[in-house]
């Protein structure tokens, strides 16, 4: 978008859209950021943005940092789409590993919240259809489980076990040879 | 979140009454994203969350992932490997009873990868590509990895799928399998991805396979044995990559125009390479000098070549020509070299060459695999020598890996350092990263990685006038005591493992 011509430009800068948290905050940000989220691409392709987009499910202390998220990954995915459409120059380190690496640092620092907040950005991830956040956040989880027995993970998650004796015997048995 | 509202669960917990807001916990998760975490565990900790509660009790049923192989289903740590019939009766076993409990949904990939099975065992492999096909799976993988000696491999059963069954899988890999039914093919509708290893197919067979997938982007072929020719030119062709490798009677490839990624691995042979080509790796067996190839065969023609790779055994030194330019277009130039076959003869320093002959490159890597009887450089083994100077006004990014700190490659990063005016960083890893490593790594090697770490440090930092150079740090004690592996990805030592099953 940055390199667009002055039509453009103006297009770009008019194109502003605010999202509504479920506490009446309003956040700021470009159309770029915002079609981050398949949710609200589809809302300005139907042409129902005007006034604000109301995000009843997400909280404004969520909502600040899935801003933040798309606003990282909206330059990247820009930086993307030029290499890939065109022979240019401009794009191309972009794209290149030590550009990826800082991304991948940013996620790293992004991902370093208590568990609370981080279920609460899965959750806005789903309602707002953003795959790589959701995948990011989903991936946390998995790896904070890999290698941990079952009363570690239930510890961890305040996991209660409802599972009779019998119930428990039976599944073992059926599954006895993931537990060996 | 007003999934979570009513959840009767949510009032028992002690937690929830502190709070306005109850803590959200993970099993409030939407079952949905449940399956999606689920999804990104090896499958033996997928099953074991079943037992966590009695809402976790069937999560993992609709796993979307399911990685079966010797790893993930049979190997047990600290136990050794086990003997193979036992091993494949249980692999056989566990496959089943994962498969009989999964919800048949939503599946993405199926992976089996496991060495001893064959067609006496088609009875199962069948039962597994018929889940494939009712769960819809996208990606199907068969990979038997090698054919087992006196076995009859695994004849794929082509006959089950029909242009409706066939048209939900995106990829798929077939390994070490039969194509006897290869005349019952139909076309398969949204197939991009075909990757083919150790498969007995024959020119026209494999033609007859690329007509009926039309939307192919990328075809792999590796250890194919009977293959003489390989033309990708057929009318509505769209295959973007092409991947060779090993097919040891292949005489000819035709290659399409609108071909962008080449990879090839090989002995030589001309290739007319297209003018729509981005990327190109290149590995020729009886190529010793991966200069001497960039001299000789690679044409200077194709406008569009933005990223080379050529991997090759430094054996013999190349003769350099007064000046030349060959690569008037690359931008990215990656050498995987192997000097450690004894390669006295070859001179590290020759890459210098390289800046005379890509003269707009932004990018290079030179990943080095060293001889460790060479040791790293020390004042009494002379001055370092130094080349005309050789301006490059592009170059940003120089990336070098197996740096040992012996004399020739501390030459040639000065020579780099000296000539480039714009260089943003030049990144040095003692460690190698060679994808080649062949097991012959050694105690030894881990010492040189210090040598490397102490020889950029003291030579290169004098160097560095733009202040760009950074330098991987390996510390004494981390190589001392330490199996060099361990200093490597970790992809590494887990391949290693599983080759000695």
């Amino acid at each position: 978008m940055a390199s667009a011509g002055s039509g453009d430009e103006k297009a770009a800068a008019a194109a502003m859209i605010t999202l509504i948290s479920s506490d009446n905050e309003k956040f700021e940000v470009t159309e770029a950021t915002a079609t981050l989220s398949q949710t609200i691409r589809h809302m300005i392709e139907d042409g129902c943005t005007d006034g604000g987009v109301p995000l009843p499910n997400v909280t404004s202390k969520i909502l600040a940092r899935v801003i933040e998220y798309c606003k990282k990954h909206a330059t990247a995915a820009a930086g993307e789409e030029g290499s890939s459409s065109s022979f240019s120059d401009a794009a191309f380190l972009e794209v290149d590993r030590a550009f990826l690496e800082e991304l991948e640092e940013f996620d790293d620092a992004f991902l370093e919240v208590d568990r609370a907040t981080l279920f609460d950005l899965i959750l806005a991830a789903n309602y707002l259809d953003i795959k790589g956040l959701l995948n990011l956040t989903c991936q946390k989880v998995a790896d904070s489980v890999k290698g941990k027995t079952p009363e570690q993970i239930r510890e961890m998650y305040n996991i209660v076990n409802d599972l009779t004796p019998e119930e428990e015997a039976e599944i073992r048995r059926e599954t006895q040879w993931a537990f060996e | 979140m007003s999934k979570r509202k009513g959840s009767s669960k949510e009032k028992q917990r002690p937690l929830a009454k502190k709070r306005k807001r109850p803590m959200l916990q993970l099993s409030d998760l939407p079952m949905d994203i449940l399956h999606s975490i689920v999804s990104r565990l090896p499958i033996r900790q997928a099953v074991r969350t079943s037992i966590l509660s009695n809402h976790w009790k069937h999560v993992w049923c609709s796993c979307r992932n399911l990685k079966f192989s010797f790893r993930s289903l049979v190997y047990k740590k600290g136990s050794g490997i086990p003997r193979s019939c036992k091993s494949k009766y249980d692999f056989i076993q566990r496959v089943d009873a994962v498969l009989r409990q999964h919800s048949g949904a939503g599946v993405e990939k199926l992976e089996v990868e496991f060495f001893p099975l064959h067609n006496e065992h088609a009875e199962h492999i069948d039962r597994w590509v018929k889940f494939a096909i009712a769960s819809k799976t996208k990606q199907l993988i068969l990979d038997f990895e090698a054919q087992c000696r006196g076995k009859e491999p695994y004849t794929f059963p082509f006959q089950l799928f029909d242009a409706a069954t066939g048209s939900h899988l995106q990829s798929m890999k077939l390994g070490a399998i039969s194509l006897k039914q290869l005349a019952s093919i139909k076309p398969f509708l949204n197939l991009k991805k075909l990757e083919l290893v150790d498969v007995n197919i024959t020119d026209d067979e494999l033609k007859l396979m690329l007509c009926c997938c039309n939307v192919l982007e990328f075809i792999g072929i590796s250890r194919c044995k009977l293959l003489t020719r390989l033309h990708t030119s057929h009318p509505r062709n769209g295959i973007k990559h092409l991947q060779v490798s090993q097919c040891p009677l292949l005489q000819e490839i035709e290659l399409h125009s609108g071909l962008i990624t080449l990879e090839y691995e090989g002995p030589l042979m001309p290739l007319a390479l297209p003018s729509t080509l981005r990327n190109m790796s290149i590995e020729f067996s009886d190529i010793f000098s991966a200069l001497a190839y960039v001299l000789t065969e690679l044409p200077s023609t194709l406008r569009h070549l933005e990223t080379l790779t050529l991997r090759s055994e430094e054996l013999e030194r190349a003769t350099l020509p007064n000046r030349a330019l060959n690569f008037l277009y690359i931008r990215h130039l990656r050498l995987e070299l192997n000097y450690g076959y004894l390669g006295l003869k070859a001179d590290v320093l020759d890459l210098a060459f390289l800046l005379h002959a890509a003269p707009v490159m932004e990018k290079l890597e030179i990943h080095m695999l060293m001889d460790t009887s060479l040791q790293r450089y020390r004042k009494c083994h002379g001055k370092l020598r130094s080349l005309p100077s050789c301006p490059h006004s592009h170059l940003k990014l120089v990336e070098i890996t197996g740096f040992y700190g012996q004399k020739a490659q501390l030459e040639l990063a000065q020579h780099i350092l000296g000539n480039s005016a714009i260089l943003k960083a030049m990144k040095i890893d003692p460690k190698p990263t060679v994808t080649r490593i062949d097991g012959d790594l050694f105690m030894k090697d881990g010492l040189c990685f210090f040598d490397g770490y102490k020889v950029a440090k003291k030579y290169l930092r004098k160097a560095d006038h733009l202040g760009v150079v950074s330098v991987v740090k390996v510390r004494r004690r981390d190589v001392e005591n330490v199996n060099p592996y361990h200093l490597i990805d970790p992809y590494w030592i887990a391949a290693l493992v599983e080759d000695q099953s």
